[in-house]
């Protein structure tokens, strides 16, 4: 089978596991796709099929390799990196940053991944309290042709968490995400949000926030003002694009990191964190 | 290689894009992919490149500049800062010996 996505300028074939296609559906939000009326696609820019160990994936991206997971949820999982990549490179336009982008304030908030921080987790519970959370682990930018506006936009997926769960969550945060709870693999939950909570895909809103996330044990939640040339660094270090020049990579995102608050925010759980995110930003009491 | 980065002159290589933000200066490589990000004092080593050929800095100039600027901090200090930041633009590729 293969499938057409509204947006992607080249088919994904799907051949002998066509059990992943209802687990894709699951974790899209805002995605059309329907089956190819023929399966003549020359080129399907993915392959995914059925293989002695698992199901194994190949891509432009893959370098000539292939990915191979047993588990369907993980499948996906990875699917995704690869059709959000696909979406970017089909753009013509966007850049790609590590990092979860969620809306506070009108704006978008953006951090940066660094080792251990829990971002995404801060993003389930940022949405738990009202926020709406664009992305959890790429973030595609618009940099709007150069006028020095940033626009994040929104790749349509359901965030995922990393399992095991932190065990220092708080019983609020904990019966969201289990109430929530969607797809799951020995390595990961997606959480079902709604349409208030997560934004769609090709939704947009503009960067006027960069923040580091700094997870310290039992460190009190704290926001303080740092250097643009150390959110630049961040930024730079976690830009995806492979096809962007680094001259065109550095003058864009210095660019988006000029027209931003740059913060780090500090913090030992993560519902402190964003607690504090949403007392400052979002006017929460 | 050392001596020659003191005693000589190095160049910015022609090819070096930079930008500055606030005390530090981000490199784009001549090679176009790699970006190296100058910490203050290599970004102010870099500064001080920035001179016409024919009024170029060797690096001993460069360290008894930087003294003049920051006495606390001891000349042999400086002179060896001077020393490994030039070497360093030299073998990324940033820097020339002219």
């Amino acid at each position: 089978m293969e499938l057409k996505f509204e947006g992607l300028k080249n088919m994904i074939s799907f051949d002998g596991t066509e059990e992943l296609v209802p687990v894709l559906e699951k974790v899209l939000k805002g995605w059309k796709f329907k089956p190819a009326k023929n399966n003549a696609s020359k080129n399907p820019i993915i392959r995914i099929r059925r293989g002695p160990t698992g199901y194994e994936r190949t891509s432009p991206w893959l370098n000539g390799g292939k990915m191979v997971l047993a588990n369907p949820v993980d499948a996906v999982c990875d699917l995704l990196l690869d059709i959000e990549r696909a979406f970017i490179a089909d753009s013509g336009k966007l850049l790609a940053l590590h990092a979860a982008a969620v809306e506070l304030d009108g704006g978008l908030s953006v951090f940066p991944s660094t080792h251990n921080a829990g971002k995404s987790t801060l993003g389930v519970l940022l949405a738990a309290r009202g926020a709406r959370l664009f992305a959890d682990d790429v973030t595609p930018l618009d940099p709007q042709q150069g006028n020095g506006l940033f626009m994040g936009v929104a790749p349509g997926f359901l965030p995922r968490l990393r399992l095991p769960l932190p065990d220092d969550l708080a019983p609020e945060g904990a019966d969201f995400i289990n109430s929530h709870a969607g797809p799951k693999s020995e390595n990961f939950l997606y959480i079902n949000l709604n349409e208030t909570q997560l934004a769609s895909l090709g939704q947009s809103a503009p960067v006027n926030r960069i923040i580091l996330l700094e997870r310290k044990k039992d460190a009190a939640a704290e926001i303080i003002t740092v250097k643009k040339s150390e959110i630049l660094k961040h930024t730079i270090m976690q830009s995806l694009n492979q096809d962007v020049s680094a001259i065109e990579i550095l003058d864009n995102l210095n660019g988006m990191v000029a027209g931003c608050e740059c913060l780090r925010l500090t913090y030992g759980r993560s519902e402190d964190a964003a607690k504090l995110l949403m007392s400052t930003f979002a006017n929460e009491k | 290689m050392n001596d020659d980065v003191m005693q000589g002159i190095i160049l910015r290589h022609p090819q070096a894009i930079f930008r500055e933000v606030d005390e530090d200066v981000f490199l784009v490589h001549p090679d176009g992919v790699t970006i190296y990000n100058l910490n203050p004092t290599a970004a102010a080593i870099w500064r001080l490149m920035d001179q016409p050929n024919n009024e170029a800095l060797s690096g001993m100039e460069m360290a008894e500049i930087l003294s003049a600027a920051f006495p606390v901090i001891s000349l042999e200090r400086l002179q060896s800062d001077v020393k490994n930041v030039l070497g360093g633009l030299v073998n990324e590729g940033f820097a020339v010996k002219q």
